[in-house]
């Protein structure tokens, strides 16, 4: 048995998983540099889903983000934990912070090339804080998401990613003084360069 | 997805049955509010393969249970704006008069055109071109045709912001609140001189706009701006032209364009053109005439933005939906101008010191003589602009005893300073036609009736335009407070004033 305190915020629960966690898996004795644990980190262009209601506001902004992969006991799925940080601004005063934290599992496609390609799915909650009404909420959240990365060397990988994100915003209720309100889902994409590294030889 | 309101998460997410919280309600766990204890989590195998899906699910268990801690909406705040930007081009906050009036400038008397020389009198092709008499062949002067009178406005966007401008340390976007930044045309009509046609103007039915700004108002597209109190506000005309506007040589004949005498007012009109949406039409551009007060050279050009930084805006911070309304006084404001812009070449009759006749807002506010090269493009500050704010669910309003045809009914807060010459459009107002002034916040007002009593002459006391024999500009300067007041509104309340109380400086 093992406790883990929380700390004030989320963050700090997830750094000290990511550390346990590569602990658990520095164990783990594997040949093939696809099923070692790792961390990365990634940044790139994020924008909301072209035709989607938020995407009439927003406009495409950079994000970045970091994440940590466990084994599971098979050649084929793995797990990942990330968390990312989106600042989206408008051509008007409408701003966006958006902070998605995930869990997923990782499923390693069977094709035999120096390229290692990985379609993901999950879910989370996404941290959203708005401008100029400053609203601020804890959202569920989907996730699905596909890479590709190759070695440099024993330790880093580099690669390209692409995340979806489903944020459910519809169980809500409207705000009671405001009958024509609407409410929307959000629908979001990142597209990032992504390194990261091999936690163990 | 755009649009669609799910009821369930897509097949294959399973989200958490979280309760629905009310809109705005707090929570007692979650992120926010997370107790400092420790949390218990399931037991972790140094070497044991397949912990991980335990771990995982753990984890998401931690952070689904984090969600709808406040149950705001941040995401479709974004989408919902409890603002409506209603743009009016008119005195009257409601009901405006239906009837458009066409002023005409002072320096066309009866006798001809003041201080023009060599003297063009009533026989002249310019003179009556724009009354018609007394030889009046087969149409009427443009005095009694303001039908005729055609707009194209060009607005690029409307700002709001807090202080009295931009210091050069800032950036715009620091400054201003940049919440209308849509381009919205209005026009008369969809032909150019080209015969191409108003594409853009066409395709945003700038037509029904331009009505909507005379009648009402239009709504501006826009995006909430942070709660609180702003101040300054500023609308950005790309464009202002109208038409018709006529050129005539230096003897009051119609001019063709190269300097020759025409008999026909169709080619004279013809031979001013103007751009607008990209395209050429028959028109004179006005805007640039507005950018500079009488007699100065502006450091700020004064309709880039036209503005105001004494406005009380207050921008509500709840979520139910509310109205600015930002007006400008352009219908019933409008006037027939003519100056002679060259005059350098002996003898003045010269067919090509020429003259022109165009329609701009009224010079209520500086004189404008026929030969003044200097000055006679320069009648900034013509157009008066102010905003308010108020929220349709609140609001109460204001009953005239009777109608007072040529005024105007006006509130302004009460308290206000508004003692005649006016140089202001009041908060709110009617036509004096109707009897009922709507959509006040609820609040303390001072009522007014508004009239017309005075002009720019060269007969005006120097630096005023309080001329009041025989003429008017159509800016109502003259303000009759109604006794009695202040008047109280309340919400869905309809209070009442006696007119005969407000009759004391107006007739």
């Amino acid at each position: 048995m093992r406790r883990i305190v929380l700390f004030k915020g989320f963050i700090p629960l997830v750094l000290s998983l990511a550390v346990s966690t590569t602990a658990v898996y520095s164990q783990v004795e594997t040949e093939a540099w696809r099923f070692k644990p790792q961390i990365g980190v990634w940044f790139g262009p994020v924008t909301p889903v072209p035709g989607s209601k938020l995407s009439e506001v927003l406009t495409t902004s950079l994000g970045g983000g970091m994440f940590l992969r466990g084994n599971l006991p098979t050649n084929t799925l793995r797990t990942e934990i990330g968390a990312s940080y989106s600042y989206y601004t408008s051509r008007t005063v409408a701003r966006l912070h958006s902070i998605p934290v995930y869990g997923a599992l990782v499923y390693t496609l069977p094709i035999n090339l120096p390229l290692s390609f990985h379609i993901k799915g999950g879910a989370g909650g996404n941290f959203l804080r708005n401008y100029p009404e400053g609203a601020k909420n804890w959202l569920p959240m989907g996730y699905a998401g596909f890479e590709t990365s190759f070695p440099a060397g024993r330790l880093v990988n580099i690669g390209v990613r692409a995340d979806y994100y489903f944020v459910y915003e519809q169980h809500l209720s409207p705000p009671a003084n405001n009958p024509n309100y609407q409410i929307y889902n959000g629908h979001f994409l990142n597209f990032g360069l992504m390194v990261n590294f091999n936690l163990s030889r | 997805m755009n649009g669609k309101k799910l009821t369930s998460p897509p097949a294959g997410l399973r989200l958490p049955q979280a309760p629905s919280h009310a809109y705005g309600e707090g929570c007692e766990s979650g992120f926010l509010a997370m107790p400092e204890k420790p949390i218990s989590l399931p037991p972790l195998h140094v070497v044991e393969r397949g912990a991980g899906g335990v771990r995982l699910a753990a984890i998401l268990a931690l952070v689904l249970s984090m969600i709808n801690c406040t149950g705001e909406l941040p995401l479709s705040d974004l989408v919902n704006n409890t603002i409506t930007l209603k743009v009016l081009g008119t005195y009257e906050s409601n009901d405006s008069y239906s009837t458009v009036t066409l002023q005409k400038d002072d320096i066309i008397s009866g006798t001809g055109i003041t201080n023009a020389s060599p003297a063009l009198g009533t026989g002249t092709d310019i003179y009556k071109y724009i009354t018609g008499t007394p030889n009046a062949a087969a149409t009427n002067g443009l005095e009694d045709m303001p039908s005729r009178i055609k707009y194209y406005i060009d607005i690029a966007e409307i700002r709001m912001a807090r202080g009295q401008g931009k210091s050069s340390s800032q950036s715009i976007s620091d400054y201003w609140s940049q919440f209308a930044i849509s381009r919205q045309l209005m026009c008369s009509s969809y032909d150019s001189a080209d015969g191409r046609g108003l594409s853009n103007c066409s395709e945003s039915a700038g037509i029904d706009r331009l009505n909507a700004f005379f009648n009402g108002g239009f709504t501006y597209p826009a995006v909430d701006v942070p709660s609180g109190s702003f101040n300054h506000l500023g609308i950005y005309f790309r464009r202002f032209a109208t038409y018709p506007a006529a050129r005539f040589r230096g003897d009051g004949t119609y001019n063709d364009g190269a300097n020759n005498a025409t008999t026909d007012s169709t080619v004279s009109e013809n031979t001013m053109t103007t751009a607008f949406d990209n395209r050429t039409l028959y028109g004179i551009d006005i805007e640039s005439f507005l950018q500079n007060a009488y007699g100065a050279t502006n450091a700020e050009p004064l309709m880039f933005p036209l503005q105001r930084k004494d406005l009380a805006l207050n921008i509500y911070n709840d979520h139910e939906p509310y109205v600015l309304e930002v007006r400008m006084f352009i219908k019933n404001a409008m006037m027939i101008h003519v100056i002679q812009n060259t005059g350098t070449v002996t003898p003045p009759a010269d067919p090509t010191n020429s003259a022109f006749v165009y329609v701009a807002p009224a010079d209520w506010n500086g004189n404008h003589a026929y030969q003044d090269l200097t000055n006679s493009l320069r009648q900034g500050g013509a157009i008066a602009m102010t905003a308010r704010t108020y929220q349709p669910a609140k609001v109460g309003s204001i009953n005239m005893s009777a109608t007072a045809a040529g005024s105007y009914f006006a509130v302004q807060p009460a308290g206000t300073t508004y003692t005649t010459p006016v140089t202001t459009i009041p908060l709110a107002a009617t036509a004096g036609t109707n009897t009922t002034i709507t959509n006040l916040q609820p609040g303390s007002y001072d009522v007014y009736r508004m009239c017309d009593k005075t002009y720019c002459s060269t007969a005006s006391t120097p630096g005023t335009c309080d001329n009041s024999t025989a003429g008017t500009d159509g800016f109502p300067e003259t303000a009759s407070l109604c006794t009695g007041g202040p008047y109280i509104v309340t919400t869905g309340t309809t209070t009442n004033v006696i007119v005969t109380n407000c009759n004391a400086s107006c007739p």
